[in-house]
């Protein structure tokens, strides 16, 4: 468990870890930021974070804004009203670019900021109809006719 | 823009799953219509929650006759094109009304490794749960409402389980005690109107316990974990012993097993039933770690007085108090008239008491005293809110109460 990491660091200087993104920029965090990530967490106690650590599938722009996710929610002191007004600004965003924090955060196994993302691309499909779907998402690869009446078929109720 | 991709339908399975379980079931099996890519992504979501949405059309809750019937369709279907394993299955519907086809569905959780099961039945009473349901080892909640349980005798009990609700649920009180001692990571239990007169509880882990119904006795053994606990005795009591020691006092009984409470609500006749016996005057130090305590009480009762000034005094960490005059109708004083009944009340320190709320109150002499006392020995009092009934002639109350000396400089009295 992250706890036994954590109680393992000295309490102070802040230790630093540097995270590479894909296109070459780095990043410093925190390591007690860091640890909100299972993957930094695991590469943490195997010693595999003295050095830049490269994350070839996230690019600079959203690896910046994790790393700010991160550090926010190793903030201590602050209340869950704020936090949670925090979070709702920071997944205000094109859904191309969410769909990219959930890239992120499952690779690094954030399971805060994957269940945020998640919570938000729900709530955009929730109540709506599969042609308002389609074109929100842009997801074209849409049924002939005939199959669609397969499908609806199948699952008569769901349609009523 | 027909340039962009089409990410959302390239997301890992896992994701999607993810994703689709927030949805109401409808909009998740909705989405197969999607495209080709999205025709099964529905059918692995883990959690299936079958509640008034799924009838609902365009919205609104169907209210008609074959709500039922489409409903059993609707799970069987589910479960029939469903892939992959299910953590939670849940039955809401207040439409739905006990089955046979409850058996199959059971049957078929306890081979896909279910962990939580919750099975609301609103209408028909009295439906055996099958015994299959004792198989699933890897439940982790079950959540029961109008239904009977008996447990079989080869039943290994559910060694993974942390939450259990029985409400309106038929058992034996033997076969509660084997439920329970069978579990032995629990840390929520919740026992509702189960029509069992003596609850006997001890589970090591639990941390949350809240027991209602027309109770008789309630016995607690040893759980050094509990944190919060909600009683209510929804019956009025006799007067007469518990079970135990007719030397002791119910009250001792039930907290000496229970040193780490931090939360305790007494509803409906649950004060008076900690009234039997002998109430100790002095306080056992039992509950150090209390640090609110709602209490329904009877300001006619000596003996609830004393009992909730016993819990109060008992309580070196209480912050908040929440008293709720159980009587609507206030009979003359009888205890007012011996002053000397308050006096040795009157020199406790209640030094961490911050927030007082007391309610349905008419201003009887047993009621005021109490704010007087609260008020004269909380030091640190930041708020007292007090919410006479509508019987009480309130311009007497207010004057009684600006009378009343206040030990914390920073109290505020509201008056509702």
């Amino acid at each position: 468990m992250s706890s036994s990491s954590s109680s393992s660091l000295p309490p102070c200087p802040k230790k630093m870890i540097t995270l590479k993104s894909s296109d070459g920029e780095t990043f410093q965090i925190e390591e007690t930021a860091a640890l909100q990530s299972k993957t930094l967490e695991n590469m943490i106690d195997e010693n595999c974070a003295s050095t830049p650590i490269p994350l070839r599938s996230i690019n600079g722009k959203i690896l910046a804004k994790v790393v700010e996710f991160c550090n926010k929610h190793a903030e201590v002191g602050v209340d869950a009203e704020s936090l949670h007004a925090w979070d709702a600004e920071f997944v205000n965003v094109e859904y191309t670019t969410l769909f990219d924090y959930i890239l992120a955060a499952n690779f690094l196994e954030i399971p805060t900021l994957l269940d945020l993302a998640s919570g938000v691309v729900g709530d955009m499909i929730k109540g709506k109809t599969p042609d308002e779907i389609r074109k929100m998402f842009n997801i074209n690869d849409a049924f002939s006719p005939e199959e669609e009446e397969e499908v609806r078929r199948a699952n008569q109720w769901a349609f009523e | 823009m027909t340039n962009e991709l089409d990410k959302i339908s390239e997301l890992p399975g896992h994701i999607m799953d993810n994703i689709l379980s927030r949805l109401p079931i409808k909009d998740a099996v909705r989405t197969s219509i999607l495209s080709r890519k999205w025709r099964y992504k529905w059918s692995s979501v883990p959690e299936l929650v079958f509640d008034d949405q799924c009838t609902s059309l365009g919205g609104v809750p169907s209210l008609q006759p074959n709500v039922q019937k489409n409903l059993v369709q609707i799970i069987d279907e589910v479960l029939l094109l469903h892939t992959g394993p299910i953590q939670t299955f849940m039955l809401c519907h207040k439409g739905f009304q006990a089955t046979s086809n409850i058996d199959h569905w059971i049957l078929h959780l306890s081979r896909v490794s279910i962990k939580v099961i919750v099975l609301y039945i609103y209408r028909g009473w009295n439906y055996k749960i099958p015994t299959c349901l004792f198989n699933c080892q890897d439940l982790i909640k079950l959540k029961l409402l109008r239904s009977e349980v008996k447990i079989p005798s080869t039943f290994e009990g559910f060694k993974n389980l942390l939450s259990l609700h029985l409400l309106l649920v038929e058992l034996s009180p033997d076969g509660l005690e084997a439920l329970i001692s069978r579990c032995p990571l629990l840390k929520h239990l919740q026992l509702w109107k189960l029509g069992i007169k003596q609850i006997k509880v001890e589970a090591g882990n639990l941390e949350w316990l809240d027991v209602e119904g027309a109770l008789q006795d309630v016995a607690f053994g040893v759980m050094n974990c509990l944190k919060s606990i909600r009683i209510a005795f929804s019956d009025n009591i006799g007067n007469r012993f518990g079970p135990g020691n007719a030397n002791s006092s119910n009250l001792h009984q039930l907290f000496r097993n229970l040193p780490n409470i931090q939360s305790l609500k007494l509803q409906n006749y649950s004060l008076k039933y900690l009234a039997i016996g002998n109430v100790p005057k002095t306080p056992p130090n039992e509950l150090v770690h209390l640090k609110c305590l709602f209490t329904c009480i009877d300001f006619n009762s000596v003996e609830e007085i004393l009992t909730a000034m016993c819990l109060i005094r008992s309580s070196p960490q209480l912050k908040l108090v929440d008293f709720q005059n159980r009587v609507e109708d206030q009979q003359t004083t009888r205890i007012g008239t011996t002053a000397d009944f308050w006096e040795d009340h009157r020199a406790c320190c209640l030094e961490k008491v911050q927030v007082v709320s007391i309610g349905g109150i008419s201003g009887s002499e047993p009621e005021l005293e109490l704010i007087n006392i609260l008020l004269t020995c909380s030091p640190n009092l930041l708020k007292m809110t007090i919410r006479p009934n509508s019987m009480s002639g309130e311009g007497k109350l207010v004057r009684e109460l600006l009378r009343f000396r206040r030990a914390s400089t920073q109290a505020e009295v509201i008056f509702l």
